[in-house]
């Protein structure tokens, strides 16, 4: 006969051939980690301005509600070699791409890299943090926009930290004060792993990005 | 030879007192094979899936109403790739890690070939319902996930074999049908169920 006890056993061996449950196997190399998302105003012309500027140093950002913990009226910034390798590599492509590197005050592109080391990429980060680096800087504070498009796709949640590439048009203001993103990439997923690994994925990510954004060329 | 002799005991074994037992519940193993969108979403074959299964002879002996529950879940890592959406605009690059769980829930009806007092009783039959699916999206530090319910259906194909009065071992084929919604595709795959059915006391 059946009994209760053969049933417990039963269940209890179908439910160990279940083990991993619904989600069985998450990625096992820090490569399988890596991303890169762009983002674009369809209407915006990038043939038609091809200078750009780039800051020296890249920003991190942390997530802590205090801007400024350190109190030196500037924000963090990530490792200088590692922004300079951040920054070769986006300065690279777009020399590829045809485009003139040039000053903030005369660039029809300035260019704001930087860094969330926690759990999420912000969009609408705090303006504050460019302060020290935006031409024409007012004390209020401007805010960002998107043209067009929606800087991030609909997602149920993140994971590991990332660098945000964003591409503004100073040009573009509007009466709110807001400044155009035109146009935008995530790079996720380079922080982890030894450093010749990272290095090498942050060239690889950031080609990637341009290879997948031939509307820049 | 001892073994042989046991094995044509087994298939001898006399059924008859299966008759009054109305009420049946098994747990099955299920393998399933997605088809059409879900398998191009994830080809491979999913190892991961269990049913409990409720039929009732009440209304006939040779056919049975009953209620359907399962779960499988299906995974696939898809190497890196960029996709791009619709209107051109974002473009993502990755390797991304396919889930999808589904739980349908049915009711069913199941015409018995033969009697309760046979030690082998094919059976077909059709399932009504509803299925849960999660669809899931692993892609850097982005998790796209989608739940949904679905109005489902299944027809299915399977036989028992006794193993005593109260004890058989079930081997069913079904197609499992979840029709698509406003926001995603159907869910459909093929699956293959092995398990025990008992007689609850």
């Amino acid at each position: 006969m059946f009994t209760a006890k053969m049933l417990r056993w039963q269940l209890g061996f179908v439910l160990a051939l279940l083990f991993g449950g619904c989600y069985p196997t998450a990625p096992t190399y820090v490569e399988d980690y890596d991303m890169v998302l762009t983002n674009y105003n369809q209407s915006f012309d990038f043939s038609a301005h091809k200078t750009y500027a780039l800051p020296d140093s890249i920003i991190k950002i942390t997530g802590s509600t205090d801007l400024d913990p350190d109190g030196n009226d500037e924000p963090d910034f990530i490792d200088q070699d590692a922004a300079e390798l951040v920054l070769d590599q986006i300065r690279a492509n777009l020399n590829a791409n045809g485009w003139t590197e040039t000053d903030s005050l005369t660039a029809d592109m300035i260019i704001l890299p930087s860094v969330f080391q926690n759990t999420q990429v912000v969009y609408y980060y705090d303006w504050w943090y460019w302060g020290w680096y935006y031409p024409g800087y007012p004390a209020g504070g401007w805010g960002w926009y998107y043209p067009g498009y929606a800087p991030y796709p609909s997602v149920s949640s993140y994971k590991t930290g990332s660098l945000l590439i964003q591409m503004t048009y100073p040009d573009g203001f509007d009466s709110q004060d807001n400044m155009p993103v035109e146009w935008t990439c995530v790079v996720n997923g380079l922080l982890e792993g030894g450093q010749a690994s990272i290095n090498s994925r942050v060239k690889k990510s950031i080609d990637q990005a341009f290879t997948q954004s031939p509307y820049l060329k | 030879m001892k073994k042989l002799y046991t094995f044509l005991i087994l298939l001898a074994l006399p059924l008859g007192m299966m008759a009054q037992d109305i009420q049946h519940v098994s747990v099955q193993y299920c393998f399933g094979v997605g088809t059409g969108s879900t398998g191009d979403f994830i080809s491979k074959a999913s190892f991961r899936g269990i049913s409990l299964d409720y039929k009732n002879f009440g209304y006939s002996d040779k056919v049975a109403l009953g209620l359907d529950f399962g779960w499988n879940t299906f995974f696939k890592k898809a190497d890196y790739d960029t996709y791009t959406s619709d209107d051109g605009s974002t473009s993502i690059s990755g390797t991304q890690y396919r889930y999808l769980n589904v739980a349908p829930m049915l009711a069913t009806v199941d015409y018995f070939f033969q009697s309760s007092e046979s030690y082998v009783r094919p059976f077909a039959g059709l399932g009504i319902g509803t299925m849960f699916s999660t669809r899931t999206v692993d892609m850097g530090l982005y998790r796209f996930e989608t739940d949904k319910w679905h109005f489902a259906m299944k027809p299915q194909a399977g036989i028992w074999v006794g193993f005593d009065d109260a004890t058989k071992f079930s081997l069913t084929a079904e197609y499992m049908y979840g029709a698509k919604t406003k926001d995603t595709d159907s869910r459909q795959y093929f699956m293959l169920n092995a398990g025990l059915v008992f007689t609850p006391n």
